[in-house]
Order: structure tokens, then sequence, then C-alpha cells
């Protein structure tokens, strides 16, 4: 029986098609992901000095990378997109998901191992790009099939089994990221993270001031943070919430109704969005992830129709 | 590959990424997903009165032959991000919060993982780590005569109660961090 749950969770529900639409809607969301993460890199003289990193991750310390290389930043970052583009269009797919791998990798190293910053902004997109790696995206809806049918044979010939466990995989990865939070902030700090107001008091206070102060101590940008400080039971309504939000985040998975999924998500990228602008916590687009949990070929078959008599309309 | 590779990988998977979680193991690209995790509660909320031109500027440095100058985001070719955190919390002596959130409410298992007896946290070597990331971007050697022995910057803090929002009072801290010939062994 356990193994009957295990063969039908992991190895049902997907298609090649669903993949490939996952691959190119991803993809698309990345483009943009990338520049919210890496924007800092502009900021720096590409003739300028190669800072010394104060706090080198653990990969540059194995590899002995010492500095960062403005020019390397940016000509990384431009292969970055071109790479994400790759994999948009299926042009040689495992190379482009391949190289983006290498290059976050690469990027996201310079950029927190300047003064020891610590993100976690591409865990979740790193699995998803890793498992696409291992599946068989580029099979369907590519440029790889177009030029070469045996590739869009093989694409046919896919079967569901082995579309569908890269995106269980995903979805069950990103769950657990959540999950892991809470589990986190209770290891951390205990059940006091979310009881006590001051939590979020203190992390909108410490936000809102970031700009700069008046000699009243209220914030010179962005006033909305400093008000939502000042109101103790939203406060404390907000830290049950995070609780609710990451604790139940794994129920998803169980979740029969693609309606209730994307009711939820909403309420989840609300929460992102809202600490983007609220606490400057850049996970505003993270919710580009989220297309895991939808079978996206299906929606593709639903709105396809639509837009075929919109074309004969206007032809 | 077969179906039979794909639950051993899985298996493998599952087994990897939980225990990372176990651990405590943030090291990219596996996690436990600490971020917002740390924080203390206490009755007064202390923030510093952030000012970019100040920070932007840099710090105050004296070098071995005596002469001074600031060292900013300009002269290390920083981004404005990393240059907040270089001189409001590392030259005030504070770690990246990873360190924190590593050794927090810290378990057996995990403090004997680290090498780390009861008690005791992380080693704070911060004050080395901002020498050698300036000395070295600027191309210093420690028998250089522009070779910075000594960092200072002051920043001001306000303070408030979680009781009484409304009333604040402020003061001054200052960071003055002197170089330490012992440390030109890990040089």
């Amino acid at each position: 029986m356990l193994r009957r749950a295990w063969d039908r969770f992991w190895f049902t529900g997907f298609s090649v098609e669903s993949l490939a639409m996952l691959r190119i809607c991803f993809g698309i969301g990345l483009i943009f992901f990338h520049v919210t993460q890496f924007y800092s890199f502009f900021m720096v003289d590409p003739g300028g000095v190669h800072f010394y990193l104060m706090e080198p991750v653990w990969y540059f310390e194995l590899l002995g990378v010492e500095r960062q290389i403005p020019e390397l930043a940016y000509a990384g970052f431009a292969l970055l997109e071109f790479a994400t583009l790759g994999m948009i269009l299926g042009f040689r797919t495992r190379l482009s998901i391949a190289v983006q791998i290498l290059l976050i990798f690469y990027l996201q190293g310079v950029r927190d191992s300047v003064t020891g910053d610590v993100h976690h902004r591409y865990l979740v997109p790193i699995q998803m790009l890793f498992f696409l790696l291992l599946s068989k995206c580029g099979q369907a809806y590519s440029v790889d099939a177009r030029r070469n049918p045996r590739v869009a044979a093989a694409g046919r010939a896919v079967p569901e089994w082995e579309a569908s466990w890269p995106i269980k995989a995903m979805q069950v990865y990103c769950a657990s990221f959540y999950f892991w939070s809470v589990l986190a902030k209770l290891r951390v700090t205990g059940w006091i993270w979310f009881t006590d107001p001051r939590r979020i008091q203190d992390l909108l206070l410490g936000r809102s001031l970031i700009w700069g102060a008046t000699d009243a101590g209220e914030p010179v940008f962005n006033p909305l943070p400093y008000w939502l400080m000042q109101q103790e039971t939203l406060c404390r309504i907000i830290a049950f919430s995070t609780f609710v939000m990451e604790a139940g985040f794994p129920l998803i998975l169980l979740l029969p109704s693609a309606r209730a999924r994307l009711l939820f998500l909403c309420g989840v990228a609300f929460f992102h969005v809202s600490n983007t602008v609220l606490a400057y916590v850049g996970f505003g687009l993270f919710p580009i992830v989220f297309f895991i949990f939808f079978d996206l070929e299906d929606v593709r078959r639903r709105v396809a129709p639509y837009f075929r008599r919109i074309r004969s309309r206007s032809s | 590959m077969t179906r039979s590779t794909v639950n051993r990988l899985l298996v493998a998977w599952l087994c990897v990424i939980w225990g990372a979680v176990l651990v405590r193991s943030d090291s990219f690209p596996l996690t436990w997903a600490p971020m917002y995790s740390a924080w203390e509660p206490e009755e007064v909320a202390s923030n510093r009165v952030v000012e970019t031109d100040v920070y932007m500027r840099g710090m105050l440095v004296t070098r071995r032959d005596g002469t001074t100058g600031y060292v900013g985001a300009r002269e290390l070719n920083i981004s404005r991000d990393h240059m907040y955190r270089l001189f409001y919390q590392r030259t005030f002596g504070r770690p990246p919060i990873f360190y924190m959130q590593a050794t927090g409410n810290i378990g057996a298992v995990n403090r004997w993982l680290r090498g780390l007896e009861e008690g005791e946290s992380h080693p704070d070597d911060t004050e080395f780590r901002v020498f050698r990331s300036l000395n070295k971007t600027l191309g210093q050697e420690p028998d250089d005569p522009g070779f910075i022995v000594r960092v200072q910057a002051s920043i001001e803090m306000m303070y408030r109660r979680f009781d009484n929002l409304s009333k604040i009072w402020r003061d001054t801290r200052v960071a003055d961090l002197r170089w330490d010939e012992s440390w030109r062994e890990r040089w």
C-alpha cells in the first residue's frame, strides 16, 4: 500500500508538455528574477579595484576564489540571461540549464561573499533547475524538438511517470522550504517568535529606518511599515498568520483542487509582496516558483482557444 | 533513467535535504531555511540612524605611516548594500547573521559536530576580516607604509521602549579597531 501511495504521488499527474510549459513560464519569470537578485553588480565600477571577499562562501573557499571581479560579474550576468533565454526557447536546453546553474552559483557566491550576506532566494529556483536538467523538458515546445525530429519523437514517447517525478520533487522541495522556516524559527527562537508582537514590530521598525530617520525618529521614506509597527494587534495577526502559512504550506501537496491551490498561493504571493514593500525583503518575485503547483499544459489547452478566437477576429 | 534509479535518486535526495536541516547546514544549495529566525526579545528597540552620505564615505582609517583618510564604497568598489553591512555591522563587530542562526539554541549533536563547548558560540574573527579585506583590496601588505592599522567609525543610535514608542532617546556608538600584529600569521 505504501509503495502504491509512493508511486501515485511521484509518478502521476504530468506530461512532457507540462514539463515544457513549466520550463517556459518559469524561465520567463527567471529573466526578471535574476535582475532583482543581481542588480547590485551594476553599482560597481567595472574598471575599479577587485574587492577582497570578507566571508567567502564554502565553494569559493574550496576553489580559492578570493576577489570580486566586476568585469566577470557583468559578463556572467549577461550570459546568465542568455542561458535563461536559451532554456525558455528550448535551444540546447540541457546545456542552457547547466550554464544557468553554474552562473547562479558564481554570481550568488560573489554577492554573498563580499561582506558575508546570506540570502535564500535562489534555493528553490536552483533545485527546480536541477530537476529540469534531469528531466526531458526540452523535448517539447522547443527549438531542439523542431530542429531534430528524433528529439520530437522521443518527447512524444515520454511516459507520464518520467514527466511527473521532476515536477513532484520541485513541489516537495518548495513545500519543505516553507515548513523548514517555521522549524528554524522554533529551533532558534521558540514559540515567542510567533506569540510576541515585538518580533514583527522590531523587524518593521528596523527596516522602516534603513533609509534614515527624522529628528522625531520617524522614517524619511515609506511611512507604512512605521505605521504598521505601532499597531500591536495587527503585528500579532501577522506573526500568527506567518506561522499558519509556513506550517500549513505542505498541505498544498494534498489539495486536489487547482482553484484552492491558486487561492492559497495568491495569499502566499501577497505575503511576499507585502514583505518586499514593508520590510524590503527581496522575495517579491519569488512566487514565480509557484508554477510548479499547476499543470501548465492544461492551462495552455484552456487558454489557447481564447487566443485563437481573438486572432481570427482580428484577421 | 529507469524508474528504480529514479526511486533511489529521490530517496537519496530526501535524505540529503533533510539531513541538512537536522545538522543546520546553510551551505548553498543546502539549507535549513533559517532566514529571520534569530531574535532575542528586548524591552527596548535600538536602531541605528542611517546616514547614506556617511556610510558611503566609509570608515576613517589610519595607515602605518600615520596618515589618515576615509575608505568607503568608491575606494573599495562595492555596492551600497555591501557598504551598509561593512560600515554598520562588520566595523561594529557584528559578524554575519548566519553564525548566530547556526549556533542559536544549538543542540548537543550539532554542538559536537561544530566542535563547540557548552555555551560557546562561533569564534569571532570579524575584526581580522575587516583589516584583511580593506588592506588586500587596496593592495597593502603588513609591512607597507600604507597598510591600514586602525579603523574608526561612529554612528548615532536611537532607542525607544516597545510600551511607549513615541519617546525616543539617542546616543553615539563608536567603533575603534586596531590591527593586532599577531594576526600576521594568518595573513
